[in-house]
């Protein structure tokens, strides 16, 4: 089987991103520029995001009014019957699908990515309703990883990527709760799988799968973390073993998680800077910060507030002090603006108006820590 | 050629393409080699992304700190704390400022936009203490909200911050009983109050009209966008709703479709995909529901699957080919 998209219209579209990267550093003329695109042509239809998620949506809409004009047609009375229905939808879906790729020159434009997920779960679907409850769940990631691993391989979607990868943990994971020694020995054998994975991952070096390794890379950096962070562990630990009671018993080895929970972020951190590696770096960040809600999980001295406010303040004073002391670059690293960063301005305009500005009410005249507060962290733009 | 046929692409597999076709020479691509080896490492984004979470979570933290204290004794440090870092934070920005200008100002200092933001989100909470504890404003709850109000927006033109602006337009919404905040217009306002529903729809185009004047007039042009980001998705929710609940729904289609025409007309001129999008989901919205409501009860099961598969069809046909359509570059 052969990979969707046009692999030539791949590569030059990278070459020219980097290459109009450089044109913006002066490195390059525009006239050179010029005749980098018209050597290194590519025809793909690129929206911008938005419009990319109103062709998911619309995509969405329509796919989901043609099954059940499928369904219609077919007559529904019991959930048997919709297998015909859901399998025939599932070959429109793949049909369009390839048609809107090789017509209309779609490359992860929105419209794609919906008829594909839409193709994939209706020849899902007909399994879970023809096997019923009968199965396990290791039968079932299985018999998801047939469908998942080709459509990969083929599409190079960076969501499906992420489903697979769930997919392969839950397969492992259930498997191994079957034994005592596998509840045991659990976490460390999901350091050591997440860690293995990350190497294996971070050796795709195909253009074609970039965005599918840049997100496994980053999530299997997350994950070796959390299989080892102390709060997951031990609360995993309760959970697994059913233990009740308001707290969960300290665990076995606690000193090794201990120094997990404290090392990594460091170490993440430190390699990012060091090798210059934005993904290593912002998971290292995000480490930090759930080491930071570990270390508050298990003590009492500050309440949520207090918490809140301080590692405000923490933050606040540290990126302010490395902006100060990056006014110059030192050792390789700088505080400099990248490109066109006016993306990134609309999001603080929004998140202004969401988080900042609660406003005195009229009736109840109180306001701040309304709670409703879902961090975005830090996203950074890769 | 090698490397390029096995799919990696270095930087250095990049200009060795360039200089086979031609296009750069040998010392050229040396010389960008050179550069993007010896180019440092920026921390620009991360830095800013903390920073700003650093704010928003300082600022929730404090904002409950403040009234769980209320009793204690060192609930009168925390308030001249608070006055003392407010005050610092808005002489910080001052001290760096840029003189004005109705164009785009840069401050003269890295952090000055953010002590500025942190500093009017620690006004809001001083103020709002002040009102709780000591009824600075009595029962003119009004005033209370129209001081910050109009001193963010005057901070906002003066010092040339867009996150102030949209504070400045949220308190204005607030101060007519509205909330503006891009995700919370639907489920944040009460639209089933007609008069409130009428305040949304004045007040969004009114925002509209004022993103549209600074940009004709050139006075701030850059603020245009969040003007018109945050007027029209409030007039077009609010008459989104008028059409769902109210009996003259005919008055609120008509206002619905010009909104969305003249979001799709903006998205022309300035070439912007957020207003197109915008544009689309509320005209396709309001002529969905119109068409049902005008068809007999007994043909809408029937008809409904058909238009939905076809007019959704429809819609991103014209996604598809919006550049054409419209005549639009991007």
């Amino acid at each position: 089987m052969n990979r969707a998209y046009q692999e030539t219209w791949v590569k030059n579209l990278y070459l020219q991103n980097k290459c109009r990267k450089w044109m913006s550093k002066k490195l390059l003329t525009e006239a050179q520029f010029e005749r980098i695109c018209s050597q290194f042509p590519h025809q793909f239809y690129l929206p911008n995001l938005f419009v990319r998620i109103g062709l998911f949506l619309f995509a969405s809409v329509s796919g989901s009014f043609f099954v059940s004009f499928i369904a219609l047609l077919f007559g529904m009375e019991s959930g048997n019957s919709f297998i015909i229905p859901s399998i025939i939808s599932g070959i429109g879906f793949f049909v369009s699908l390839e048609f809107m790729i090789r017509e209309k020159k779609l490359y992860h434009s929105g419209a794609d990515n919906a008829l594909l997920y839409a193709g994939l779960v209706s020849f899902f679907v007909p399994l879970v309703i023809l096997f019923e409850n009968r199965l396990e769940v290791w039968q079932y990631c299985l018999a998801a990883l047939i469908l998942l691993i080709p459509a990969c391989y083929r599409y190079a979607d960076s969501f499906l990527a992420l489903c697979l990868l769930a997919v392969w943990y839950t397969l492992v994971m259930s498997l191994m709760m079957k034994s005592v020694t596998g509840r045991m020995l659990l976490p460390f054998a999901m350091v050591g799988m997440s860690a293995a994975l990350y190497l294996l991952v971070s050796k795709i070096c195909d253009i074609y799968y970039r965005q599918s390794r840049i997100l496994l890379e980053f999530i299997l950096l997350l994950l070796i973390y959390l299989s080892g962070n102390y709060y997951v562990v031990r609360e995993a630990n309760a959970l697994i073993n059913d233990i009740g009671g308001s707290e969960s018993p300290q665990i076995d080895f606690a000193i090794v998680f201990y120094a997990f929970t404290l090392i990594i972020p460091a170490l993440y951190i430190f390699l990012g800077l060091k090798q210059k590696n934005r993904i290593l770096l912002i998971a290292g960040l995000l480490a930090l910060a759930f080491s930071g809600f570990t270390f508050y999980y298990y003590t009492d001295f500050l309440s949520a507030s207090q918490a809140t406010a301080l590692s405000g303040v923490l933050m606040i004073g540290i990126s302010a002090l490395c902006i100060h002391y990056l006014k110059q670059p030192r050792y390789g690293i700088a505080d400099h603006p990248e490109e066109d960063s006016s993306a990134y301005l609309h999001i603080q305009t929004i998140l202004a108006s969401e988080v900042l500005s609660d406003v005195p009410a009229h009736d109840n005249f109180r306001f701040g820590g309304s709670g409703e507060f879902s961090g975005g962290g830090s996203a950074g733009e890769y | 050629m090698s490397t390029y046929n096995s799919g990696s692409m270095s930087s250095n597999d990049i200009l060795d393409q360039l200089r086979s076709k031609q296009i750069i020479s040998d010392q050229h691509s040396e010389t960008i080699s050179d550069f993007l080896d010896s180019r440092p490492f920026s921390l620009y984004h991360e830095l800013r992304s903390i920073l700003y979470l650093g704010i928003l979570l300082f600022t929730s933290g404090v904002g409950v700190i403040v009234y769980d204290n209320i009793d204690s004794i060192g609930h009168q440090v925390i308030i001249s704390i608070l006055a003392i870092l407010c005050i610092l934070l808005l002489g910080h920005s001052v001290k760096h400022r840029s003189p004005f200008s109705w164009l785009k100002t840069i401050p003269q200092s890295k952090l000055a936009d953010y002590s500025l933001l942190l500093g009017c989100s620690l006004f809001l909470i001083l103020e709002g203490y002040l009102q709780y504890q000591y009824e600075l404003f009595g029962t003119r709850f009004g005033l209370a909200v129209a001081i910050p109000t109009l001193l963010f927006f005057l901070l906002a033109y003066r010092f040339d911050h867009i996150g102030v602006l949209s504070m400045a337009l949220t308190g204005l919404a607030s101060w007519l009983g509205l909330t503006i905040a891009p995700t919370s217009v639907v489920r944040g306002n009460d639209f089933t109050s007609e008069s409130l529903l009428i305040t949304a729809i004045v007040l969004g185009l009114a925002l509209a009209v004022a993103g549209k004047v600074s940009e004709i007039k050139q006075l701030k042009s850059r603020f245009s966008f969040t003007y018109l980001l945050f007027g029209a998705n409030l007039a077009s929710a609010a008459a989104l709703a008028g059409l769902f609940n109210h009996t003259v729904w005919f008055v609120y289609f008509i206002i619905s479709i010009a909104l969305s025409y003249y979001l799709i007309q903006t998205a022309r001129k300035e070439q912007s995909a957020v207003f197109l999008v915008m544009g689309v989901i509320y005209g396709y919205v309001a002529i969905s529901y119109a068409l049902f409501y005008l068809t007999p009860d007994i043909m809408v099961g029937l008809l409904g699957i058909f238009y939905m598969l076809a007019s959704s069809a429809g819609t991103l046909i014209f996604l598809l080919n919006f550049r054409k359509i419209l005549g639009t570059k991007r």
